[in-house]
């Protein structure tokens, strides 16, 4: 295997929305290895819990670094708890170690919104060499305590312009925003042609449906496609 | 008309007010008729027919972020100039549309016609204060903005590096035209002009100038005003505030 998925949360979304996040990231990966690094235990890869901290860039990296850490494969791909990855998205190898590769082909989902906007990159969509990664948080943090405490300034943006490339697929990566999670709101361009459907995803009122979807008796297996949500909504390739 | 209409929003307005924000809102797509529009906010935000939104995510209200989203909405635009609109102001379709309001390529261009009106004031007034000039009535080439406020943020960045606080600095971050010897970069020209028809800015609680600022010590301008043409008196526009 040459890329490990490192999957970090802090464990604020709700916990059935994630169940099925993670779900949909387990089908979809198949056999590559994963690591999540998260603030409460999760059965799911192999998992490191770090404990509670603030959600914050600093902690965040924190967790990144140590999932990067606990992995074997010279590459490493990010999935976040709130983003759902078509398959493509990790069958991505970077072309050269010195850069990041953001996969450009992202929307946003909001919860109150029935479109999806149009992203330009995000961290949340990130392949990149493993020791790469290591090497940029290390810098970052460096002189920082370990966990962020009060009064820590803000970080740097860890990714200048020159030290990343795009790479795409035909199907998008979709971050879900639903309130809970550490930004609100992100930057999006939209103009009248912003879209209620996505390919591979379907419609925006579909996906809520089946992703956001209360009450679920059933968290550990959830699916999103129990009685309580629209049979078969999670699609399929 | 080469330009574009850069409206620029904290969002702040559509938990507070979201009667008075529709009402700016469509006055604004009133006053563009077919000019287009850049909507710069911090949450996905679209009105209009001829609209683009570039939503910044949660930025945060401050002094520098507001002429942050107008360099954003500056460089999203396509026209050789713009003209900056707010989320509390009611501006008239005059305001956009002469081409004897279009500065020079060297010069920033205020309409000094703008009248206030608090909504706290009994009874409803309008008012006057001469000779200010302010962002919200800017029509500026595009691309001096854009390296007008380059410049500034790039001064910033060096000032902090010198160990300068932001909180001082920001005092002599001025309006486009001004406080720029103080701040310490290339002082551009300014220029005004009288629309026919005046702009109606607000004066509210939840703007940001009265949280952090003035508030309700705000004094009134040197005219009083009851009724003007095309807007009606005082309390018919206060109506658009209060539902």
């Amino acid at each position: 295997m040459n890329s490990t998925v490192i999957y970090y949360t802090s464990n604020r979304e709700k916990p059935e929305f994630e169940a099925r996040i993670r779900a949909k990231l387990v089908e979809t990966i198949w056999d590559t290895p994963l690591i999540s690094v998260s603030h409460k235990p999760i059965n799911f890869g192999k998992n490191i819990c770090v404990g509670e901290h603030e959600p914050c860039d600093h902690n965040l990296y924190r967790q990144i670094q140590i999932g990067c850490e606990a992995a074997h494969t010279p590459f490493v791909t990010v999935a976040e708890a709130d983003c759902l990855y078509p398959p493509e998205y990790f069958k991505f190898i970077p072309p050269k170690t010195d850069k990041f590769y953001r996969y450009d082909n992202l929307y946003i989902l909001y919860k109150k919104y029935d479109y999806y906007f149009q992203k330009t990159t995000s961290e949340c969509a990130i392949v990149v060499d493993r020791n790469l990664y290591i090497q940029y948080i290390t810098e970052l943090l460096k002189d920082k305590s370990y966990w962020k405490e009060p009064g820590d300034p803000p970080l740097r943006n860890i990714f200048q312009p020159n030290s990343w490339e795009t790479f795409t697929g035909q199907y998008p990566v979709i971050n879900i925003k639903t309130g809970q999670s550490m930004r609100r709101y992100t930057r999006t361009i939209s103009d009248r042609s912003d879209l209620d459907t996505l390919p591979y995803w379907g419609s925006v009122s579909d996906l809520k449906r089946t992703l956001l979807v209360e009450d679920c008796n059933n968290i550990d297996t959830c699916r999103g496609s129990c009685d309580q949500t629209l049979s078969g909504a999670i699609p399929t390739i | 008309m080469d330009l574009t209409i850069v409206y620029y929003t904290s969002n702040h307005l559509e938990q507070k007010n979201p009667y008075f924000l529709a009402n700016t809102e469509l006055q604004l797509v009133r006053a563009a008729g077919d000019l287009p529009i850049v909507i710069v906010s911090q949450m996905p935000t679209m009105f209009g027919s001829n609209s683009t939104n570039v939503c910044l995510g949660d930025i945060g209200r401050s002094h520098l972020n507001i002429y942050r989203q107008i360099l954003e909405g500056c460089k999203a635009a396509k026209t050789k100039y713009v003209a900056m609109a707010e989320d509390d102001i009611l501006y008239s379709y005059e305001h956009f549309h002469s081409e004897d309001y279009l500065p020079p390529e060297d010069t920033f261009m205020f309409d000094m016609n703008k009248l206030s009106l608090f909504t706290w004031t009994k009874p409803p007034v309008f008012s006057f204060r001469h000779n200010r000039q302010v962002v919200n009535q800017l029509i500026a080439p595009r691309q001096m903005l854009i390296d007008s406020l380059e410049e500034r943020f790039a001064r910033v960045e060096e000032l902090k590096r010198q160990g300068r606080p932001e909180e001082k600095i920001i005092k002599v971050w001025g309006d486009p035209g001004r406080y720029e010897t103080q701040l310490g970069v290339t002082v551009r020209k300014t220029d005004n002009f009288m629309c026919t028809c005046p702009s109606i800015v607000f004066s509210h609680e939840y703007a940001y100038g009265y949280e952090f600022n003035q508030g309700k010590k705000k004094r009134l301008g040197d005219l009083r005003i009851i009724e003007v043409p095309y807007w009606g008196t005082a309390e018919q526009v206060l109506g658009r505030f209060y539902e």
